[in-house]
């Protein structure tokens, strides 16, 4: 799939944009703070309805913006060509009253839900910061994951939304039963919701998670000029068969890490439950559920070695790329057609091998926008089988 | 609560502030409702002020089911031509009108004036629960016990654990206990369903 044109109002530094993409390759080139990498967030917002920055959803809303009007809104479109026809997604975002933000999707000219953009236009993202999906807190790799899952599973969302809810729910019981007698029975209402729904996103993000293992193995075992086994394991904090916490030791017994797959739902759901029953005196005492999918991980694992703690700065940083690659491959799987490839100043980072070898495992096919501060790190063939963009201040030059 | 002008009497602004309170109505839209009772005939301000006086002074719950009503118990629950052994709990006094509405139930009702949701700080005894149970208990003791009881809160998140809550506490003291049907809206269309709506209603088909 490709986006032929971007329309923007009041997105970041954009008061206003309209740019024709073309297929293929196209680099951004720009200073700092010119609007590079607003462009890419642009498209990520059109897929996902979320800024790849967790919290910063209002801030997309160009500043000025709050000077000219009472509820200042920001509008994004983009005419996109699927497989099955030309289509036109349209997000608007509203500050409205009580520092809410109003979001208004519409496909095909028709208003729509959230959920109904899973599918539609299908993007994988690579930040210079994303190297600290193996070396950061879990919570990245979560989000990650459910950023991925939500732009093509519509069940996932239903799931985690219907976890989430559950868990907040649960969670304010949990710090009332500091204060006043609980009854078991109101436990037993929010633990009947959490228990299956939590399941189910832990099953998805599994099946996820052992295909992107086997697709990043052979792309890593590339990147690597053969050297590393790269691994990618989904890890539960609730699981009928495995430990309660594995060893984070330097060397890990790959047994140990792969929990039998034969695990069915029924027992998942009686682990899950079990633990809720075992903790609950000390998820009382901290106020917070302390079993679930909120707390799962995601571990990158080499040749045995845990990157996110032994990795060095390049093994993450390789690993990061064969996950990204693995990713663009899965979202062809899931959706039946090549996601666009939005790549924020990462070429700039890797050794000309590794370079080529992203760009060899990016076809044709795939529309792959590139941002950088200088064209002059790539080489000339590079360039020139690409369509140029300049960026100034927010104004975007042919 | 901010007021447009200084310079407008106190009087005037208190009965904006006032409007600015209730939900749904904003600044503009109460110092529109100001002004029209500003300029309309006196009886309009008097009548609107005898009717709120009344809806505080005049009103109470009903000792049985605890809905609004002027006399105690309530109309329904005093009719002799309704089934006292079917009891529909429902979350608010304004969902008993939409069922009377349908005009296919006989029962009666009782009002729970809210669903369980820890976030609000609601828990089981916020609610007229415990009423409920008494009820029951009580009608149990009699010649005419309580047959069915049929929940009817709203199919959201909290709605359904209400209702779960309630069931819960209501097992093993021998009376059927029912949930509202949840499927397809009349002259709705299958095309615009939502999934879940969709899935539901075909879990629940019945035979023809």
């Amino acid at each position: 799939m490709i986006v032929r044109h971007l329309s923007l109002t009041n997105f970041r530094l954009y008061a206003r944009l309209e740019l024709d993409l073309s297929p293929g390759l196209t680099i951004v080139q720009g200073d700092n703070a010119q609007g590079k990498t607003s462009l890419l967030e642009a498209i990520y917002f059109l897929a996902t309805a979320h800024s790849p920055h967790t919290t910063a959803d209002r801030q997309v809303i160009r500043w000025g913006a709050a000077e000219e009007a009472a509820y200042p809104f920001a509008i994004l479109k983009a005419d996109l060509l699927r497989r099955d026809g030309p289509h036109v997604l349209e997000i608007g975002i509203q500050r409205a009253e009580g520092n809410r933000l109003k979001k208004e999707i519409r496909i095909d000219h028709i208003a729509r839900r959230g959920i109904d953009l899973v599918g539609q236009l299908a993007v994988v993202l690579f930040l210079p910061g994303d190297v600290e999906l193996v070396s950061g807190a879990p919570a990245l790799r979560r989000s990650y994951l459910d950023a991925a899952l939500s732009q093509v599973d519509a069940d996932y969302v239903r799931a985690l939304d219907q976890y989430e809810r559950a868990l907040t729910q649960r969670n304010a019981l949990l710090r009332q039963a500091q204060e006043r007698p609980v009854d078991p029975d109101e436990f037993a209402i929010w633990d009947d919701q959490l228990v299956p729904a939590g399941v189910d996103v832990a099953l998805r993000r599994r099946r996820a998670v052992a295909e992107l293992a086997r697709l990043a193995l052979p792309v890593h075992r590339q990147l690597s000029n053969g050297l590393e086994h790269l691994d990618l394991i989904y890890q539960p904090n609730f699981d009928a068969a495995a430990p309660a916490s594995l060893p984070r030791s330097y060397q890990i017994g790959l047994d140990l890490l792969h929990s039998p797959n034969g695990l069915n739902r029924v027992d998942l759901e009686a682990a899950f439950r079990r633990a809720l029953v075992d903790r609950r005196r000390e998820e009382i005492a901290r106020g917070s559920t302390l079993t679930g999918p909120h707390r799962d991980d995601l571990r990158f694992v080499a040749n045995a070695i845990d990157l996110g703690d032994y990795g060095s700065r390049g093994q993450q940083r390789t690993a990061v790329l064969s996950l990204k690659l693995a990713e663009a491959a899965w979202m062809r799987q899931c959706v039946g057609e090549e996601p666009i490839v939005l790549l924020d100043e990462v070429l700039a980072e890797l050794d000309p091998n590794r370079r080529r070898s992203l760009l060899d495992h990016i076809s044709d096919s795939h529309q792959t926008i590139v941002t950088t501060t200088d064209v002059g790190r790539f080489d000339a063939a590079f360039v020139k089988q690409a369509t140029l963009l300049k960026v100034i201040y927010g104004v975007v030059m042919q | 609560m901010t007021t447009p002008n200084r310079t407008l009497p106190p009087s005037v602004v208190r009965l904006i502030d006032a409007f600015a309170q209730l939900p749904g109505i904003g600044p503009k839209s109460a110092s529109r409702l100001t002004y029209y009772l500003l300029r309309a005939p006196s009886e309009v301000s008097l009548t609107l002020a005898d009717a709120l006086r009344d809806l505080k002074t005049l009103t109470r719950l009903c000792s049985v089911c605890l809905n609004i009503t002027e006399r105690d118990p309530c109309e329904i629950c005093s009719d002799p031509a309704r089934d006292h052994s079917l009891i529909c709990v429902v979350e608010e006094p304004l969902d008993v009108v939409a069922i009377e509405r349908s005009r296919s139930f006989t029962g009666v009702y009782h009002v729970l004036h809210g669903v369980i949701s820890p976030m609000n700080g609601v828990g089981p005894d916020d609610l007229r629960l415990r009423e409920l149970l008494a009820r029951i208990d009580k009608a149990n003791a009699t010649r005419q016990p309580v047959r069915e009881v049929i929940l009817a809160t709203n199919p959201t998140l909290e709605g359904e654990n209400t209702a779960s809550f309630i069931q819960r506490k209501l097992a093993g003291a021998g009376v059927r206990v029912t949930r509202l049907a949840r499927g397809l809206p009349v002259g709705g269309d299958l095309e615009y369903a939502d999934e879940i709506t969709l899935s539901r209603a075909l879990e629940g088909r019945q035979d023809m």
